[in-house]
């Protein structure tokens, strides 16, 4: 799957326990936050991704892990290339609760 | 209205200590996320886009007093403070944990509530007019056969494992306040001469990428048919359904590429060689369950009382409330209010754990502690005095659930979209709000009348746009998103498909085109009491075209 996408990515899941979308850091764990996510931007990495998953997904910690392309914009910030992907990473546009 | 007994109430505790077990063996890794995805599915519990998601059923939509404060108790204990009210009269929590998820399910099962087959290829929650037993037009209340057929279709070994889902709904009134014709199998109820009980079966409705309007094949089947004659649909699906593909699995793909007539004739084929009598309920069984839906004890009460006609003539917004959201009630010196979770650029469907908790309190003071979801993502109070509906407006009016908007433009279902749901391709709700404020006038409302409009974030169709007068599709074109306008559909006894007008529209245009369509219904109608689908029938999607289109 990761290899049909173009562009850098970052591998994004969600947490076992409580469900919370994270990134894949630089240091091998996970972040809220999609800024602290490590970027694949070679092909090498890109190829090193379909691994990740493999081993992140034995540590039973995260589910549903996937790559998705990022860009960074103006200001320089990681911002996901799909709609849906913003939505994961900002939480819902609307105010609720 | 129906009390769990022992067998119910054994079976819902074993299943809530079943998923517990299964929830300590995920989270300590002997179950796979592979192995645990169907079995946590089974118990209404999905992973969306930002948390897990939980479904609980509220079977045909009716719930009692300490229902609702203990799903205001999971609001506040577990969630974010709230929950969602769905089209299939369930309940829906956005941020439940995991690891919360079993206490969950102990405290729905002290209250007699769990969230079994709210997902899955089953037989879901059995749906059902939200008025029913109370409505003026009713030919006889459907609640106790739709508890027939929840407690025939729970855990029911030949259909956990269907080719997809299976939806039934049932009214029992002329006019279609549930949807019937777009579900799997929809009954009407009905009431001959004779005064015996028979059912009209409607098949292969449904909504979602095809959709299509349920064809009748059986008139009038007996109620001691009508179990085995849903087995036999059942059964007939069962077996062809096609399960090569998800998009093609559904029984309206089935009785559309099969036809009527011939899928008629191979559900009455299996019909004639069932042990009937195996199938159908026990001696007694449907009296002990009509028991449950015996009619509130009414007190005796004035029609129209004078307090009731002087409040509304001393205060406009309480009249204008009563005008839209109270309904006809077979008792005199009743009536039906209902609660509009459509508050003005409010969210669709959603209530906080504060409004779950006075919508329980009014219930239990003004209408016997029972309360009722509707498809449309209201609430009712179904028995409530015409004497004390001024001061149960009051109470709702501080709490933001006065809103007069039932069946007018700004009563809109809506789907959570991609704001909440894995499978959506674009936002239902901003656009709901935008509309909403949009048409925030109450003076124009009224003029306007009857409009209902229905919002889906993906083909999937959850906010039934095909269903609406005007509906709204939400879709993504090279990673925008925008949407699609129907219009002239209908989800009522005159069940059609909307048709779509043209190209779509952006987000932030979406509301400025439904004011276009709105304001040349204004024009092209003959007198205020035609409405706009009455008028869409009349002169068709060209006048309305133009409005749109002229500038383009």
């Amino acid at each position: 799957m990761a290899k049909k996408l173009k562009g850098d990515q970052v591998l994004t899941g969600q947490l076992l326990r409580e469900g919370d979308v994270v990134f894949y850091t630089e240091d091998g764990n996970w972040s809220p936050d999609l800024q602290n996510a490590k970027i694949a931007t070679t092909a090498e990495q890109i190829d090193e991704l379909d691994v990740l998953i493999a081993k992140a997904e034995e540590t039973n910690l995260v589910i549903d892990i996937y790559p998705i392309v990022v860009k960074r914009d103006d200001a320089g910030k990681l911002v996901p290339d799909l709609i849906r992907e913003k939505m994961r990473t900002t939480g819902p546009s609307i105010v609720y609760a | 209205m129906y009390v769990y007994d022992d067998f119910d109430e054994k079976f819902v505790r074993e299943r809530a200590a079943q998923f517990r077990d299964q929830v300590e063996r995920r989270l300590s890794g002997k179950l796979s996320e592979a192995h645990f995805r169907p079995l946590r599915l089974m118990n209404g519990v999905y992973l969306q886009l930002h948390a897990y998601m939980l479904r609980v059923a509220v079977p045909y939509g009716t719930l009692s007093s300490s229902q609702m404060r203990q799903l205001a108790m999971i609001a506040t204990k577990y969630d974010k403070g709230y929950g969602h009210f769905t089209t299939r009269q369930n309940i829906q929590f956005n941020w439940p944990k995991l690891k919360d998820l079993p206490d969950i399910l102990d405290d729905l099962a002290d209250v007699g509530m769990h969230a079994i087959q709210t997902s899955g290829n089953c037989i879901r929650n059995v749906t059902s007019d939200q008025w029913a037993g109370v409505a003026a037009d009713e030919a006889t209340d459907p609640r106790p056969y739709a508890e027939l057929m929840r407690q025939w279709s729970s855990l029911h070994p030949e259909f956990s494992y269907l080719p997809r889902k299976f939806k039934i709904a049932i009214t029992g009134a002329s006019s279609d306040r549930a949807a019937i014709a777009f579900h799997d199998i929809g009954l009407q109820v009905l009431k001959n001469d004779a005064g015996e009980i028979g059912f009209d079966v409607y098949v292969g409705g449904g909504l979602g990428r095809t959709p299509m309007v349920g064809k009748k094949i059986r008139d009038f089947i007996s109620l001691d048919d009508l179990l085995p004659y849903l087995v036999a649909i059942l059964r007939a699906y069962n077996l062809e359904g096609r399960r090569d593909n998800k998009y093609k699995a559904r029984i309206k793909i089935l009785v559309h590429e099969t036809g009527v007539d011939e899928f008629k004739a191979k559900v009455e084929k299996i019909f004639d060689g069932l042990e009937k009598d195996k199938l159908t309920a026990p001696a007694g069984e449907i009296e002990r369950i009509q028991g449950f839906f015996t009619l509130p004890d009414y007190q005796a009460a004035e029609a129209n009382p004078e307090t009731f006609t002087k409040a509304r003539s001393e205060n406009a917004a309480f009249d204008s409330w009563v005008k839209r959201n109270v309904a006809a009630h077979k008792q005199a010196g009743y009536a039906i209010a209902n609660i509009s979770l459509k508050p003005i650029a409010g969210i669709p469907g959603d209530a906080t754990d504060e409004q779950m908790n006075l919508v329980a309190d009014l219930a239990e003071k003004y209408s016997f502690g029972e309360i009722r979801v509707s498809h449309e993502q209201n609430l009712v109070l179904a028995h409530v005095k015409e004497e004390d509906l001024f001061e149960l407006w009051q109470a709702l009016v501080p709490a933001g659930l006065a809103t007069a908007n039932i069946g007018a433009i700004t009563d809109m279902i809506t789907c959570p979209g991609l704001d909440y749901c894995a499978l959506a391709t674009a936002r239902s709700i901003p656009v709901a709000q935008k509309i909403s404020e949009k048409f925030a006038d109450q003076k124009r409302q009224e003029d306007i009348g009857d409009l209902k409009v229905k919002i889906s974030g993906c083909i999937n169709a959850c906010g039934h746009h095909h269903a609406g007068h005007i509906g709204i599709l939400g879709l993504n074109k090279k990673g925008e998103e925008y949407y699609q306008i129907t219009l002239g559909g209908s989800g009522d006894e005159s069940a059609a498909v909307g048709e779509i007008i043209g190209p779509g529209f952006s987000g932030d245009d979406v509301a400025g085109a439904i004011d276009t369509l709105v304001n040349r219904y204004v024009e092209l109608r003959d007198e205020a009491s035609e409405t706009f689908l009455q008028v869409v029938k009349r002169v068709g999607l060209e006048p309305f075209k133009e409005a749109l289109y002229a500038d383009h």
